[in-house]
This record gives structure tokens, sequence and C-alpha cells, in this order.
């Protein structure tokens, strides 16, 4: 989600140590216990950085793109799933199929 | 009153109230009724199937149907309004006969209630026809229910004459069109059947009512 990226690129940004040194805090995280390294980060980040990203709250349009964006190869129904769900749908749309063929071959007299 | 003066009175006055906003609307309400019922039996003689019955305010109508004879379920619109006009006029000579054919106007009229109307404004119009013609049953005075069945008949037989004559607009709508586009008959001379049908019944009143004068006399 981007919601989520660009929360990670505040972290992923290099940002200088105690010492002065820059050092990427991935690499922190794989030394010591991420908890400690990610407030020990808050403290350092929040004098240098100048504004941190607001989460922003995304309407359902937004959502939906995002959603569809991230659709993966999961998402798409196997063969046998394809045919239940075929199946299903000809269940479902079974009245309005019924109402069309009704609706087929009226005359209309005035 | 003589039969001959009493007919030319009910044209007369059909005539005058046809153009007269509001009160002739129940008339053309009855007229379009039989018009539409003519389409409706019809179609279910010739074994076809009503899906809806439909009136408007302003005196039109509609029938939606599947099947039967296209043909003559288009063309007995106008010529069964005429008949209709006709047979209630001839109903009217006799208190038993015309109160007969009200009551089973009446019967008709709910049962097309109950199985072909599909929305209230039809609902509301044929609610208000079946009433008027109930409150004529009501009415025990047999001169007055007489009276009120022959005129009504004229009006119905006059409306039927006048109703082709609208489709002579240019417009590729309505009954006559249909007929055309089935038989390859132009419209014209489907409008020209319908009125010369309408025509040849008001002549056919007018000479039984003059045989019926000179029986009286």
């Amino acid at each position: 989600m981007q919601i989520g990226h660009s929360y990670g690129a505040g972290y992923t940004t290099p940002t200088p140590n105690r010492t002065g040194v820059s050092q990427n805090n991935t690499e922190r995280i794989n030394l010591v216990n991420p908890t400690t390294v990610r407030r020990d980060q808050d403290a350092l980040k929040t004098p240098i950085k100048p504004q941190e990203p607001q989460p922003t709250r995304l309407n359902n349009a937004e959502v939906a793109m995002v959603a569809s964006s991230n659709q993966t190869i999961y998402d798409k129904p196997t063969g046998a799933s394809s045919l239940a769900i075929q199946s299903y749908q000809q269940v479902v749309n079974q009245p309005k199929r019924e109402e069309i063929q009704r609706l087929v071959g009226i005359d209309i007299f005035a | 009153m003589n039969p001959r003066l009493l007919f030319i009175a009910y044209c007369f006055v059909a005539f005058i109230i046809s153009y007269v906003p509001m009160i002739n609307i129940p008339f053309n309400w009855l007229e379009t009724v039989f018009h539409e019922l003519s389409h409706a039996l019809i179609t279910v003689l010739t074994g076809g199937q009503v899906i809806s019955f439909k009136l408007e305010l302003n005196g039109a109508g509609l029938v939606q149907s599947r099947g039967g004879v296209s043909t003559l379920i288009a063309f007995s619109g106008y010529f069964g309004a005429a008949c209709w006009g006709f047979i209630l006029y001839q109903a009217g000579y006799s208190y038993r006969i015309v109160k007969s054919l009200i009551m089973f106007l009446v019967a008709g009229l709910i049962l097309v209630t109950i199985f072909w109307i599909r929305d209230v404004l039809t609902l509301f119009i044929m609610l208000i026809i079946i009433g008027g013609l109930w409150l004529m049953l009501r009415n025990h005075q047999t001169k007055w229910l007489r009276n009120i069945g022959q005129f009504t008949g004229v009006f119905v037989l006059f409306n039927a004459i006048k109703s082709p004559l609208y489709l002579l607009d240019g417009q590729q709508r309505g009954d006559g069109s249909l007929l055309a586009r089935l038989t390859f008959i132009p419209e014209f001379v489907w409008i020209v059947i319908w009125l010369g049908w309408g025509l040849f019944l008001l002549l056919k009143m007018w000479q039984l009512t003059k045989s019926l004068g000179r029986n009286k006399r």
C-alpha cells in the first residue's frame, strides 16, 4: 500500500547517528533490537527532519485503485474455481436472463 | 321522446362533449378501455398472452402482448371500439340487456385489473371507470340507465370514428403504422377501413332507430 511505502521511505532514509556518521537504518535493524533502534531513530530524527510525512486518508476510489494495482496472480481463479464461479453466476443471473427472454417478442399496441 | 330525435341529440351532445376539456376525460377513458380491451381479447383469442394493460390520464392506452396474430390484434383496436359502441347503444333499448351488459363489463374490467394491470395510474383510472359503471347499475331508474347506456355507446362510436384520423400525422406510430409494416398495405388504407366501419355502424344505428320509430308509431 502507498501509506506503508511513504512511512517506509522515512525509515530507510540515511540519517546521521550520534557520532555524526551517516548510517542506513536497515543495517542497524539487522544488528540490534528493532524496537530500540526505532525509538532511537525517532529521537534522532526529530530535530533534523523538517517535516514528517503525515498519514493521508484515502477515499474509496483511491483504495480500490490501489487494491487493484496490488493484485497478484493469486487473485485469479484456477480452472476448477473459474468453473464454480461460472456456475454460480449462471444461477445469480437466472432471473435477469428470464426477464430479458420474457421481454423478447413483446408487441405493443396503442 | 322520438327515438330519431333522441339519437340526433345523443350525436350532438357527444360531439360537443368530446371537445369540452375535463368533461370528456372519463368518456375518453371509456373509449380507450374498449379499444385496448379489443386488443387484449383478440390477443387471448388468437393464442397470445397479454403482458400488461396500461391507460394514461390523457386518454392514451397501451397493451403489451406476446404471441397471437399480430395483424388481427393491431386491427382490432379501432374496429372493436366501434363495435362496443354499437353494442352498448343497441343494448340501451332494453333495460334487462343493458343491465346485463354493464354487469358483464364490470366483471370483465375487474378481471382485467387483477390479471393485466401493472401500474398505479392505470389502476386508478380503471377503478374510476368500474365505479362509474357500478353507480349506473345501482341506479334503479330504468329510463336513466338506458339513456346513459345509449349515450355512452354513441360517444364511444364517435370517438372510434374520430380517433383513427389522429393517425394521419405523418409519424410512423400507432396501430395503422404497425399494420402497414406487417402487411405492406399503406397506413392510409387502414385508416379508411376503420373510418368506413365506424360510419357504417353509425348509419346502422340510425337505420335501426328509424325502424324502431316507425314500429312505435
